[in-house]
């Protein structure tokens, strides 16, 4: 059932078995593989049904690091967190994301891929996804085949592609659970733990109207994303003075996120050189879309991050600053306003005035623009911490310090070569960069609002804070499901991950309960 | 540096587009290149003259002679060319056209694999297209 916590007594200890924090893509994966169990199950959404300002602004923070979009705008805080407006991309970590790579330093999971295979496979339908098959056999049909590239240097490799918002999709199944209660507008405010911080007792629970109360559980999970995950952790710091789980100063260090980067174009020798496997398009009812990314060996024989890029047709029309410019003055002209640089945008077009005729028709493509994004080396430097702000409810609110090393932006700019390399060899065509060398490595660059890291995974408490089984170190029965315990991101949305350790973690919690 | 206009980035795309697949390397006649002088002119002649896009080609070799100024001059170009090789120059020179774009496809393919690869107004070029460019700028 869902329950307002506003409506709950002001002091009231609720008793439940397990505890579930946030009620995103983790959260609500966690509820649903306990509903119809034995166990009672509390969720907490800070949010209400939809989108409310109030609570959002929660969300608010400070950026000092690498240029990055607002920390409120960048999640989403109600039912069905972030999914709310995220873009669907779904795939696997590689296998070797999982291994320890010698060049990168700080990397490798706890476990290989094949400990997550099985609960990867069950995170399909969770997200309305096909059938676990990522590679473009599996998709392709006789009319979209992989770009001609040689040798194995750059593979093509699949991703699928769903937004299934779990707020939307979910809500009546968990309003309809009989085990599982979720509560609205209520927002963790403390951890509260026994007096050595080696089990947590209950959480501290209020409303921005003034509410106040308990939920005491066996078990507790922080499903709250990679930002408020060690905010919380940080928060709660009554008897652990640095924090849960910062014995060893890891909590918010190791922030990482996928740098992403529209790099420019492939002029294509063959226009008529078939792109299609690598648009989004329809399959028996699932969406897909290719993408290139660098076989395990050639990221090892150039020390590389791994990364993925995707080309997809351009107009001609799109690359040209003609184009642009008539499009502006267009727009003016129905407007009835002259746009600002009139003459420059005249200019253009008087330029490239053959473009622009062109752009009025179809069946122009013959570029390919290449987004580019690719993994985060590890960097301790890169970290979240709490700042003197207090929001609403009096929490410190976070600083996000997102740092960027010479790996990322070296691993980048061989990458790039690399692809220039493989493009011009298969007679492909020509790479163009759409910057040069230094302004590649700028405020170009975006984030792609994952937050990973955080809280990292390994099996020694000194190199992470949860272990294995995702359980804090040190702590008997405080447990997280986040892309905050990623250890090493890879370069693939994270989402498909998230639910499945969410699944793997639900697993673990019943075979200990029992 | 020097950005290569609109108008000479469609040109020279149209030029790489051709390259790539060495169909529009437009060779002078034999004979007409047998009677401007003595091997190395004529071989420069030549490879100056390989495509119909010579003011594109001649932006891009510019800037190519700018990042290496120690090229700057016909006889080094055609040399690294043709990869120090004599032979390669005469093969270049004696050979029927379909030969010539054969081998500098080769050669331009090789020049990818092996990363021998300039970054030239944004561009990734292969060494040898890139040279080529630089003696179209020397000869234009």
């Amino acid at each position: 059932m869902l329950i307002e916590a506003q409506s709950i007594p002001e002091e009231k200890v609720i008793e439940t078995d397990v505890c579930i924090v946030g009620a995103g893509a983790a959260g609500v994966t966690l509820a649903k593989e306990f509903m119809g169990g034995p166990f009672r199950v509390a969720l907490i959404e800070s949010g209400n049904l939809d989108f409310e300002t109030d609570t959002q602004n929660l969300y608010k923070g400070e950026n000092l690091g690498h240029s990055y979009r607002p920390l409120d705008a960048v999640r989403l805080r109600y039912l069905g967190g972030t999914t709310n407006h995220w873009g669907g991309n779904c795939r696997p970590l590689d296998a070797s994301d999982f291994e320890e790579r010698e060049w990168i330093p700080h990397s490798g999971w706890p476990f290989p891929k094949t400990e997550l295979d099985p609960y990867y496979e069950r995170a399909q339908p969770i997200l309305q996804l096909g059938p676990y098959a990522y590679t473009p056999k599996s998709w392709e049909t006789g009319q979209n085949p992989p770009l001609p590239f040689k040798g194995k240097r750059l593979t093509t490799a699949m991703f699928q592609q769903r937004r299934t918002n779990f707020g939307q999709v979910y809500r009546s199944e968990l309003d309809k659970a009989g085990n599982i209660t979720t509560y609205l507008n209520a927002n963790v405010i403390d951890i509260d733990t026994n007096e050595t911080a080696s089990k947590a007792t209950r959480l501290r629970i209020a409303t921005l109207e003034g509410n106040r109360f308990w939920i005491r559980a066996r078990i507790f999970v922080l499903a709250t994303g990679g930002i408020e995950v060690p905010r919380l952790l940080l928060l709660s710091n009554r008897i652990q003075k640095v924090g849960l789980g910062n014995q060893n100063d890891l909590v918010g260090r190791f922030f990482l996120e996928h740098p992403i980067l529209h790099v420019g174009t492939i002029a294509l020798s063959n226009p008529g050189t078939s792109t299609s496997l690598y648009e989004k398009r329809d399959v028996n009812d699932f969406v897909v879309k290719g993408f290139l990314t660098p076989s395990i060996e050639t990221q090892r024989e150039l020390k590389l991050l791994n990364f993925g890029m995707r080309p997809s047709l351009v107009r001609r029309s799109r690359i040209s600053k003609g184009v642009a410019s008539y499009k502006v003055l267009r727009k003016g002209f129905h407007e009835r306003e002259v746009p600002d640089d009139f003459f420059t945008h005249l200019s253009n077009v008087i330029r490239e005035i053959d473009e622009v005729y062109e752009s009025r028709g179809k069946g122009q493509h013959k570029a390919l623009g290449v987004r580019y994004w690719q993994e985060c080396a590890p960097n301790p430097l890169s970290r979240v911490t709490l700042n003197t702000d207090k929001d609403a409810l009096g929490m410190s609110r976070v600083s996000l310090d997102w740092r960027l090393t010479d790996m990322d932006k070296n691993s980048m700019r061989q990458a790039l070569k690399l692809v220039g390399e493989e493009v011009g060899r298969a007679g492909i065509g020509r790479l163009h960069l759409a910057y040069d060398s230094d302004e590649l490595w700028s405020e170009r660059i975006a984030g792609s609002a994952h937050h990973m890291g955080t809280t990292r995974m390994s099996d020694d408490p000194r190199k992470g804070v949860v272990d294995r089984d995702a359980k804090v170190h040190g702590i008997g029965n405080l447990y997280i499901a986040s892309s905050s315990v990623f250890p090493v991101t890879g370069h693939v949305n994270p989402t498909l991950t998230i639910v499945a350790l969410s699944v793997r973690l639900a697993d673990h919690i019943k075979e200990r309960m029992a | 540096m020097n950005k290569i206009s609109s108008t000479d980035r469609r040109g020279f795309l149209s030029f790489l587009v051709r390259l790539g697949l060495i169909s529009a390397f437009q060779f002078f006649p034999l004979r007409k290149v047998l009677a401007s002088g003595g091997p190395e002119d004529q071989l420069s002649d030549r490879l100056s003259k390989v495509c119909d896009c010579r003011e594109s080609a001649s932006v891009i070799g510019q800037e190519y002679l700018r990042i290496a100024p120690k090229e700057a001059h016909k006889t080094v170009l055609m040399d690294l060319i043709c990869q120090g090789s004599p032979s390669n120059q005469g093969r270049l020179l004696v050979s029927d056209i379909r030969t010539t774009r054969r081998v500098l496809r080769e050669w331009i393919r090789k020049d990818f694999e092996l990363g021998r690869t300039v970054l030239v107004n944004g561009w990734f070029l292969s060494q040898t297209e890139t040279r080529l460019c630089a003696l179209t700028a020397l000869s234009t």
